[in-house]
């Protein structure tokens, strides 16, 4: 399972995000665009075209799955997507590869941590 | 305007993508937003255009089975399409095998389980056609051809015997079905025959009409509780069981009859050492009955 989980990695970094948007709840397209922005303070957005087209990678690939419209949306024309629980395991092991990567760019920059950055008591 | 041209750029994506993404995608222009946005969209659209044409030709013509049904209202997809899937060789032989032993146990519990099918070889009554009967041999000829019922070699009470009361209300019609043959067979034996072929002659094992009466009565059968009630008409045996019509017998020795009519039945009477009839035995539909005599 580990393997094939690892065989995903690296995701881009739109597909980190929409799956990132996916973790909580079930998204619309129009949905995840807006969290996406969210996450990242707005320095990262993701237009239809590139939305749609890693949400049809990350489909086939079963990371995410099409659940459909809702009755009660605003809009009939939206679909919404779930994460799945590979997608998860995937998103979860990125997550500790980027987790890694930032440890490791710490101690090779020597950027303190935010624990080694507080005030010690004499 | 811009909207017209964004429908033409979804309208010339691949069509599995087209037909998937491109009411999402246009619902998504529909929202209220400034020029410069539907700009963005606009670029953004013509770059997806080509991305799919050009770094996407595995989704060009996706099949249309990938695309999930439509769901039910509460979110859960009606059915899943499940993807084409080949066993191994292996498998499908470890399949067979199994399937084959499984199959294999079953008959062999079928046929050896602690429960029994009653299977009985039931009397059967064979009646020629009328025209193989024999316009030379008449009834009355017939009947002083008839053999007494010892000769058959499993009857218990010899008697002469008349083929009166076979397989007809009335007599006469007995007569004129003089030439059937009446084969009753318990297990491989048979138990008597009548016949009138070309060399005239009659085997009959009956039970002669001065005699009916003494099979005549009400026998009672406690378990289930049905009485079975013996009459006599012209000489002729008849049955009523219950709330069942009367029914004629035909009797084909000493102590069984056929039921007329019914299929698959018959009754046998018991004598004690006196030779009286003390009970007799009821088959029906399967089930076997006993009932005394009151």
């Amino acid at each position: 399972m580990s393997d094939d989980i690892s065989s995903f990695l690296p995701l881009s970094p739109a597909a980190l995000h929409i799956l990132l948007s996916l973790a909580g709840d079930d998204l619309h397209g129009y949905g995840i665009m807006q969290e996406v922005a969210r996450q990242s303070d707005g320095k990262y957005k993701l237009g239809p075209g590139t939305l749609y087209d890693n949400l049809q990678k990350l489909i086939r690939q079963r990371l995410v799955q099409e659940m459909g419209r809702r009755k009660d949306d605003e809009d009939p024309r939206r679909r919404y997507y779930r994460l799945t629980l590979v997608g998860h395991g995937v998103l979860a092991a990125e997550t500790r590869r980027l987790a890694g990567v930032v440890r490791e760019a710490r101690r090779r920059l020597q950027i303190p941590t935010s624990s080694e950055l507080k005030p010690r008591r004499a | 305007m811009l909207r017209l041209l964004y429908r033409t750029q979804l309208a010339l994506h691949p069509p599995a993508f087209r037909k998937r993404f491109a009411d999402e995608m246009l619902s998504i222009f529909d929202r209220p937003g400034e020029w410069s946005a539907k700009l963005q969209l606009l670029a953004d659209g013509f770059l997806s255009l080509v991305r799919q044409w050009a770094l996407r030709p595995e989704f060009w013509y996706e099949h249309s089975s990938a695309i999930p049904t439509q769901p039910a209202s509460d979110g859960i997809p009606s059915f899943f399409v499940l993807d084409s899937f080949r066993p191994r060789p292996s498998a499908l032989i470890h399949g067979l095998v199994v399937s084959m032993a499984v199959f294999c146990l079953t008959c062999f519990a079928i046929r050896y389980s602690s429960i029994h099918i009653l299977h009985l070889h039931i009397p059967r009554v064979l009646w020629e056609e009328q025209s193989s009967i024999q316009p030379s041999v008449s009834p009355s000829e017939l009947r002083g051809k008839v053999e007494s019922p010892g000769k058959a070699g499993s009857l218990p009470t010899p008697a002469p015997a008349i083929p009166a009361a076979i397989s007809s209300h009335s007599p006469s019609a007995v007569q004129a079905k003089a030439s059937a043959t009446v084969l009753a067979m318990d297990g491989t034996k048979p138990q008597s025959q009548i016949t009138a072929g070309s060399s005239g002659l009659v085997t009959v094992t009956a039970i002669q009409q001065s005699q009916t009466q003494l099979y005549a009565g009400v026998y009672i059968c406690h378990s289930p509780d049905v009485t079975i009630a013996i009459t006599t008409d012209h000489g002729s045996l008849m049955m009523k069981v219950g709330g069942q019509p009367k029914r004629a017998l035909a009797p084909v020795s000493s102590t069984r009859c056929l039921i007329v009519d019914v299929e698959d039945s018959w009754i046998e009477f018991d004598r004690d050492n006196t030779g009286t009839i003390r009970r007799l035995r009821f088959f029906q539909d399967g089930r076997l009955l006993t009932a005394e005599r009151r």
